[in-house]
């Protein structure tokens, strides 16, 4: 598991850009009437088929090649997070459909990390591939923000 | 030094893996990214943590041997994986801190 | 994180862009793969993006590759310059981010005690 929510995304999201997505959507949901926190990357990549799925959800690091591709690994440490924190995980893939992970957790848990420095993910995951357009969809009971890298503009923004 | 040297001291039950294991150090660690970032290769691990990515970073480390502290256990899946994946695991009944003190006084660092 | 922090993110964004639209001198890849983010990548780049607007350094661009397979040696820097010379620094952390900055990037002199290698491509 890695200190911050926000190293998590990071993460994940360089898994979109690996499986060349042009589009990365991250949307952040805190609800603290029903106490859950999710988390959910989806991009428009290549996908995975259901071999390569499987693979991912039950990563192995036994041999150095398979070290060195290590797509699993991150999905893996954000599958334990999301358990360990009382929520579920969820991932969905296809050919040609690109690839969605879900990470729901309890806000209130004691072991749940911080969602930390989201600016400094997200600003370098568009450092990465700055043809593809990041989204980041932060949502509270109160406020909600929204930010496009392509578009550059912050939308629909509502403060209390 | 080898994991035989070290059972007794640490009251510690084999898992799984080879008695004649050879451990170089030591590194404590409960948080992952931690692990992955610091660890040395062919260092002793101690932990609470009993996930299964913690056969995956100690793979991916070098690690070992993983001592699973405070009497916690694996499951049978991630003891095969750790089987499959050449890391010896060992529990004990110790907490970190105790386990961290007995090996700190073998010499261990 | 709340929403003023946010806010600041559109800023920031805008100017990462302005700096890879100006002529570059030299191009920092950050290694960003699951073990470089362990090991702290990411504080790596913020910290090399802040000093560079501190010092208004303006010919850099800042880029960010995956995993490169390297978990011993993370987090990892390569600092490539227009005339192909490449020169990679391994175990960066912050305050070795900012002399790399001061250094290398502002005053040209590579960062010799980090620097793990440098190879020079003949056109």
């Amino acid at each position: 598991m890695f200190e911050e929510l926000s190293l998590h995304i990071l993460d994940i999201a360089m898994n979109s850009l690996a499986a060349n997505a042009s589009k990365i959507e991250i949307s952040v949901l805190e609800n603290h009437q029903r106490d859950w926190l999710i988390l959910r990357v989806r991009d428009n990549g290549r996908g995975m088929d259901a071999a390569a799925l499987h693979r991912v959800l039950h990563h192995r690091a036994t041999t150095k090649t398979l070290r060195k591709k290590n797509i699993g690994l991150g999905v893996a440490l954000l599958r334990q997070t999301s358990e360990m924190c009382g929520g579920h995980f969820h991932i969905r893939s296809a050919p040609g459909q690109g690839t969605s992970v879900t990470a729901s957790m309890r806000l209130s848990h004691i072991d749940r990390p911080a969602l930390g420095d989201l600016n400094s993910s997200i600003l370098a995951i568009c450092a990465a591939n700055p043809k593809v357009d990041v989204r980041l969809h932060y949502r509270t009971d109160k406020n909600q923000y929204h930010f496009s890298s392509h578009e550059l503009a912050p939308k629909g923004e509502s403060c209390p | 030094m080898t994991i035989k040297d070290l059972i007794g001291c640490l009251q510690a039950e084999l898992l799984t893996g080879s008695a004649d294991t050879q451990v170089c150090g030591c590194y404590a660690g409960d948080l992952l990214s931690d692990v992955l970032a610091s660890a040395k290769p062919d260092v002793l691990w101690i932990t609470i943590q009993v996930h299964r990515n913690v056969v995956s970073v100690a793979s991916m480390k070098d690690i070992s041997t993983v001592l699973i502290t405070r009497g916690r256990k694996l499951d049978s899946q991630t003891i095969a994986e750790a089987e499959q994946s050449g890391v010896t695991v060992l529990s004990t009944p110790l907490s970190s801190y105790e386990a961290a003190g007995k090996l700190w006084e073998t010499g261990l660092r | 994180m709340n929403l003023e922090q946010l806010k600041q993110l559109k800023n920031k964004a805008q100017k990462q862009i302005a700096l890879r639209e100006s002529g570059k001198k030299y191009r920092v890849v950050v290694s960003m793969g699951t073990s470089g983010i362990a090991a702290g990548a990411r504080e790596v780049m913020k910290t090399m993006l802040d000093e560079m607007e501190k010092r208004g350094i303006e010919s850099v661009e800042v880029a960010v590759t995956g995993e490169i397979g390297m978990v011993d040696a993370e987090p990892v820097v390569r600092i490539e310059e227009a005339g192909g010379e490449k020169t990679t620094y391994a175990k960066v952390n912050p305050e070795v981010a900012r002399k790399i900055v001061v250094e290398h990037l502002e005053k040209g002199k590579k960062v010799e005690s980090v620097a793990v290698g440098k190879v020079k491509e003949q056109e």
